[in-house]
């Protein structure tokens, strides 16, 4: 074996060492996963063993000029039911993904850290930006979003709760 | 199979994998803007080190409405070219770090949205080039397809594990929520599960089966793992219908043929 | 197009002497005519009204027409509506779409029409809601009788009162603009059905009632809430989650969010109460920024 094949194969032995290491957050060190950079250690916990079993929305509201609140709007992040099509094709996916990890570390940040502190986060200040560039009700400055969480095609009336809820931010 | 059939597959399958992630991104554009999800004015400062990096020229690089456009299409050409011309060396081995490098860098603009097939394809590809790059070291070829090939039982393996350990997996109401959401599933697949509590079971504790033996499709040789390509392409397939994970199919299926190579290897050894 | 490519292409533009020309000519105008007060009227699409119905103006709309005083055609689709007669309001929609398309080819032509155009306008109009001006520059002229003009609306509450059109007119333009403003509600969803009953119209983060959110927990603040048990389910997020990760990757290294130590400290409080009321996104952005940058890696 050449010296090449040599270091190849270190390469690779460590390589699956961190990947093993990686999988459960309990076992890896946080020095390895800040190490990562390119992101090449992977993480294969598909689903599991935390499920996310329900749907995330993103709503926003105008504050009006008489102080008063508009009615929730949806954000369309995903626009078509899953079927054949989104089996080949399937952009929104992206969208829809993206938003629910800003939740996901917006939940974990709000476990770890005092509340007041969110709103300097990446994620609270992602979809802040996002939302200040929908289109807004006539004569409205500022707004407001939400985060709803849904239980998809559940019949269960107490199928939706709030996650969470910004406080009022100007628009411009 | 022989060393260069299962990397010619593997560039093949994974390429067309990556080709339509590059694709759909090439749509995302505006969510890339000012105001999109992906605004770079705001990912900038998702560190200090993105911080130096973003301003200066090189913000305004980064935040030229072409640049995720250029990088993503960059990227398909690339794909695309890998999947179209298979005998010239220099050009593939090109594509393969043009393909690498665009993901990195599209991973460092936007660490947001990405999945397990982004993850597969880009272990893949690095191996893949580590093997072109040495193209001539028998060794190393072997190593990169082995290394593939446990990177892809692994990534099943675990994925079973984390079910098996999960009390909402072994009851089933994993399977009969998650395909109930909108998300990951459909009215359909809503409708199918409800009040099919056994079924939930029986088709997570199959799940959960595939998943935990993936890594016996090195054991049998050849006709062992074609049991489990069999049910590995056809549970991918399934999850893209149902649940929109498209991109899944090629980058987890684009494993088979290293898989195919190592159990093969593994049989003729004993 | 994002908001930079419009404003380098209107920057590009603003190069062009025709464009610097128009621009001034407007300014002029503007500072030079008479202005007017122009009647308003509101009017509203019944809500019951199909989809297919008065289609000309979709769902979650506020459409402006503009008109002089006496134009027949603003008649007919304020009868039209107020009769929840479709078809009468198709017909006039109709006529008024064909106006644009012949300005819309005689501006392209050029011509003799073109140089019509050329020549001020009688009057044009600004369309504002109370104190904020929502479109400006709204003109007719012989081709395009009437100008309409549409506006984003989500169902909120809209004072009718404030609606208000000022009309910049020349001496000889006798015959005041008027504008009739419809309105057609938003078709509500299921989601958004579910989010006006959590959290009605009136109410804030803080009167929400505690049974429509999750577990609270004690720090329910009166701008974030969040829930502790969602909390601890995202222990570890199921797929990849490199964006936690790389928020979570450690407390010592450049690629790491803000530390705990910055944000418990009391010049990281001091600068959040220093933050104007109902702070933007680009505010939160720069405070970011400055507490990266004053931040030293350890």
């Amino acid at each position: 074996m050449s010296d090449v094949a040599i270091v190849v194969v270190i390469l690779y032995v460590v390589w699956v060492a961190a990947t093993v290491a990686n999988q459960f957050h309990s076992w890896c060190p946080t020095w390895l996963r800040a190490l990562d950079i390119f992101g090449l250690i992977p993480v294969w916990t598909f689903f599991a063993p935390n499920p996310g079993m329900t749907d995330y929305y993103l709503l926003y509201r105008d504050c009006l000029l008489d102080g008063s609140f508009d009615n929730w709007r949806k954000v369309e992040l995903k626009p078509s039911e899953n079927g054949l099509r989104l089996a080949i094709w399937n952009p929104a996916k992206r969208k829809q993904k993206a938003f629910s990890d800003m939740v996901s570390a917006l939940i974990r940040l709000a476990n770890e850290r005092k509340v007041e502190a969110l709103i300097v986060t990446v994620p609270y200040i992602l979809i802040l930006n996002f939302i200040t560039s929908r289109p807004h009700s006539l004569g409205a400055n500022s707004t407001q979003f939400m985060v709803m969480e849904h239980g998809g095609f559940s019949r269960d009336p107490e199928r939706s709760r709030v996650l969470m809820m910004s406080g009022i931010h100007r628009l411009h | 199979m022989d060393i260069d059939t299962a990397y010619a597959l593997i560039v093949i399958l994974a390429s067309v994998g990556v080709f339509i992630a590059s694709v759909e991104l090439l749509t995302l554009k505006r969510e890339f803007e000012d105001g999109g999800l992906f605004s770079w004015d705001v990912l900038r400062t998702v560190s200090r080190a993105t911080l130096s990096v973003g301003t200066g020229r090189p913000r305004r690089i980064i935040s030229h409405p072409f640049f995720v456009p250029a990088l993503t299409g960059a990227r398909a050409l690339a794909a695309l070219v890998l999947i179209i011309v298979r005998n010239d060396h220099a050009l593939s081995t090109a594509c393969v770090l043009a393909v690498i490098a665009a993901s990195i860098v599209m991973y460092w603009r936007a660490p947001l949205g990405m999945d397990g097939s982004d993850q597969m394809s880009l272990i893949t590809f690095v191996a893949v080039a580590i093997h072109k790059l040495f193209s001539g070291d028998v060794h190393v070829a072997q190593a990169s397809l082995w290394f593939i090939a446990i990177q892809g039982c692994l990534s099943y393996f675990v994925a079973g594990i984390a079910k098996v350990v999960s009390p909402v997996w072994r009851s089933g109401e994993a399977v009969r929520r998650i395909l109930g959401t909108r998300t990951y599933g459909s009215s359909r697949s809503a409708s199918f599960v409800s009040g099919r509590e056994s079924m939930c079971v029986a088709l997570s504790w199959l799940v959960m089966l595939f998943e935990c033996t993936f890594p016996l499709a090195l054991a049998f040789g050849e006709r062992g793992f074609a049991i489990f390509a069999v049910v590995g392409i056809l549970f991918h397939i399934s999850n893209a219908v149902i649940m929109g994970l498209n991109t899944f199919v090629w980058a987890f299926v684009a494993t088979y043929p290293a898989i195919l190579f190592c159990a093969v290897s593994i049989r003729r050894a004993f | 197009m994002s908001r930079k490519d419009v404003n380098k292409l209107l920057a590009k533009a603003l190069g062009s002497p025709d464009f610097r020309r128009a621009l001034l000519q407007v300014s002029e105008e503007k500072a030079t005519r008479t202005v007017r007060p122009c009647s308003c009227v509101v009017a509203e699409i019944p809500e019951a009204a199909q989809l297919r119905d008065f289609a000309h103006i979709t769902p979650g709309t506020v459409m402006a027409f503009v008109a002089r005083e006496g134009e027949p055609l603003l008649r007919n689709l304020t009868e039209a509506v107020a009769d929840n007669n479709s078809k009468a309001f198709n017909l006039a929609a109709n006529k008024i779409k064909q106006m644009e398309a012949k300005l819309s080819r005689n501006i392209a032509g050029g011509g003799n029409s073109a140089i019509s155009q050329r020549q001020p306008f009688p009057s044009f109009a600004e369309i504002s809601y109370a104190n904020k001006t929502l479109t400006s520059l709204v003109y007719v002229d012989d081709v395009l009788r009437v100008h309409r003009h549409a506006f984003a609306y989500n169902g909120g509450h809209l004072d009718r009162k404030v609606f208000s059109m000022m009309e910049y007119y020349r001496a000889d333009s006798r015959t005041p603009l008027t504008c009739l403003l419809l309105i057609r509600h938003p078709t509500i969803g299921e989601i958004e059905r579910e989010a006006l009953r959590l959290v009605p119209r009136n109410s804030s983060a803080n009167n929400i009632g505690a049974a429509v959110v999750a577990p609270v927990t004690p720090a329910l603040m009166a701008f974030f809430a969040i829930t502790a048990e969602a909390a601890a389910r995202f222990v570890y997020n199921e797929f990849v989650n490199f964006f936690v990760a790389l928020l979570h990757g450690g407390t010592t290294t450049a690629l790491t969010s803000i530390p705990d130590s910055v944000l418990n400290s009391e010049a990281f409080q001091n600068m959040l109460k220093s933050l104007p009321p109902e702070v933007t996104a680009a505010e939160l952005v720069r405070l970011r920024t400055d507490i990266l940058l004053q931040e030293r890696p350890k």
